[in-house]
């Protein structure tokens, strides 16, 4: 109980010491999908179904997870900075528990937030626009319609569109869990090295987000939006392969945060 | 009790270690001024101390527990006011509230003393506050934390002559018995009325450990004139008002209050006084 208590005040402290990160990252997120759907969605729409099922669905999905990689990072930034660090690492709560609350703040905090909210938002434009529709006649299909999504293709994509097609979108990327189970292996791994490798580290790690990020989209295309059938074999080794280098990286990269120290150029060994 | 057990420190920067099997223990209930010159380890002591920075050899052990492991009960017993630190642009109430929670023994009643002795009213924003005042308010909430052991880095820097005597009063009258204070400064006049104990560094190295009461009792910190500089003299200076003057005390002496200054350069010019180095 005490645990989850500190991690709750963990997340009251974050939030309250670095709201400003939080908030940004919040609307770059909006912003991000919004101009996703409104550009990219318009220009695919008129080709064909895979094409635009991919920009729909998967383009979406890696632009949340690159999101949630920025959102990470800015987090672990803290250990980084000296004065930050001193006021983190100090802070009475047992390393685990900093990390932890960290980790599961970046990884599930603002980007479920945005996901969420994004999600609301989509729901009430859709039964807000539908219901008018409904009033007026214009859907024939009647009240059990109401939370359906209509798609007019030769029409250029509006804002109200743009909300509604979050509906479907936010729906494909909460059961594709896993995509992030494998973009967990790839923010540990990025932690680990951030931590570890401190100052001269992130040369480290964006050679492992581009290591990851290929590794990432070959699976992606192996487990779904390829034409060819994909051996059993490889859909098994890449989901097993990633749970294992999930939990070995967020080992190591706990590891490295025990050894997160003030100094900086520090290298950590572990 | 904090018990440093031959501790081997290095930054990666530099080929000289920083503390080299450096030993050292402080006792529970006291002030310590850890006084050095300006690159002597004071600030990676106090680092070394909190658990922000990790020895390579040797342990650290804060009442039995090694502060390397950051753990949450050790760390609310301890609380650091840095040097340098930025705080977040919020109302100092409110970063009250974000930060009391972590702190147990938090003293609410405490605080609002410290905030009235520093003529800080409770609900300023700190992101208009000057640097002296900064420190001032950080200060306060670290005294509220009712911590057992509060470490503070070059305390008086940024303060003004009045700050500074409300510094040293609120030290004074917020002092418990279950509260030990290290004051790592190399400003020595602004804290020697406060301290019970002196360590003095140079070049990582103890020059010198000793209570202030062992000190007065020992020797004697007067002004004498040419004429009265005998063979009990250890060590002087010459200053306006005439020979600033470390002697033995003799047994029909009067006790002289510490004068931090000139032992400090004594410690430094002299390394035979007898019975005052380590």
């Amino acid at each position: 109980m005490d645990t989850i208590k500190n991690i709750l005040q963990l997340w009251h402290f974050y939030w309250r010491t670095e709201k400003k990160i939080y908030l940004r990252l919040f609307f770059m997120f909006w912003a991000i999908f919004l101009v996703k759907i409104a550009v990219i969605d318009f220009i695919f729409m008129h080709g064909d179904s895979e094409i635009y099922a991919w920009t729909h669905n998967t383009l979406h999905t890696y632009i949340c997870m690159g999101g949630i990689l920025i959102t990470v990072s800015r987090l672990f930034d803290a250990i980084h900075q000296k004065q930050r660090a001193i006021d983190f690492l100090s802070l009475p709560a047992s390393n685990g528990e900093k990390f932890f609350s960290r980790y599961l703040l970046g990884i599930m905090g603002v980007p479920l937030l945005v996901n969420l909210s994004l999600l609301a938002a989509a729901c009430v434009v859709t039964l807000v626009l539908n219901s008018i529709d409904v009033l007026l006649s214009y859907q024939p299909s009647g009240w059990e319609t109401i939370f359906n999504y209509y798609y007019d293709p030769y029409s250029w994509v509006g804002f109200r569109d743009v909300l509604r097609g979050y509906y479907p979108v936010s729906t494909f990327i909460v059961v594709s869990i896993w995509n992030y189970i494998v973009l967990l292996a790839f923010i540990s791994f990025f932690i680990w090295f951030g931590t570890a490798f401190r100052k001269s580290g992130w040369v480290y790690a964006f050679i492992a987000i581009f290591v990851t990020a290929a590794l990432l989209v070959f699976f992606l295309e192996v487990t779904g939006t390829g034409n060819q059938p994909t051996p059993r074999i490889a859909i098994s080794i890449f989901k097993y392969g990633s749970i294992l280098f999930t939990i070995l990286y967020t080992y190591l990269a706990y590891h490295s945060f025990c050894r997160a120290q003030v100094a900086t150029h520090k290298f950590v060994t572990l | 009790m904090i018990d440093i057990q031959n501790i081997r420190f290095c930054y990666r920067s530099k080929s000289e270690p920083v503390f080299d099997n450096f030993s050292l223990q402080l006792e529970q209930n006291k002030v310590y001024g850890l006084l050095g010159e300006n690159g002597t380890g004071k600030s990676t002591l106090l680092y070394l101390l909190m658990g922000l920075l990790l020895p390579k050899e040797g342990h650290i052990l804060v009442d039995g527990t090694d502060v390397s492991e950051r753990k949450r009960k050790s760390l609310q017993q301890m609380y650091i006011v840095p040097e340098e630190f930025g705080l977040p642009p919020m109302r100092f109430i409110d970063y009250v509230e974000t930060y009391r929670p972590f702190y147990p023994a938090f003293s609410e009643e405490m605080l609002r003393r410290c905030m009235e002795e520093f003529h800080l009213p409770l609900d300023t924003r700190l992101d208009q506050l000057s640097m002296g005042d900064k420190k001032k308010a950080l200060m306060s909430f670290a005294l509220a934390t009712n911590v057992r052991y509060l470490l503070m880095d070059e305390p008086t820097n940024g303060l003004d002559l009045t700050s500074k005597k409300q510094f040293r009063k609120v030290i004074a009258t917020t002092m418990t018995e279950e509260r030990t204070l290290i004051l790592a400064t190399h400003q020595l006049h602004d804290v020697e009325t406060l301290l019970d104990h002196v360590i003095i560094l140079q070049r990582s190295q103890l020059l010198l450990n000793a209570s202030v009461a062992d000190l007065c009792d020992k020797y004697t910190f007067d002004v004498r004139p040419d004429a009265a500089i005998d063979g009990d003299v250890l060590y002087t200076e010459r200053t306006p008002q005439g020979n600033a003057t470390l002697s033995l005390r003799q047994p029909n002496d009067e006790e002289t209050p510490l004068n931090l200054e000139l032992l400090f350069n004594a410690v430094h010019q002299i390394s035979s006084i007898p019975n005052l180095t380590k």
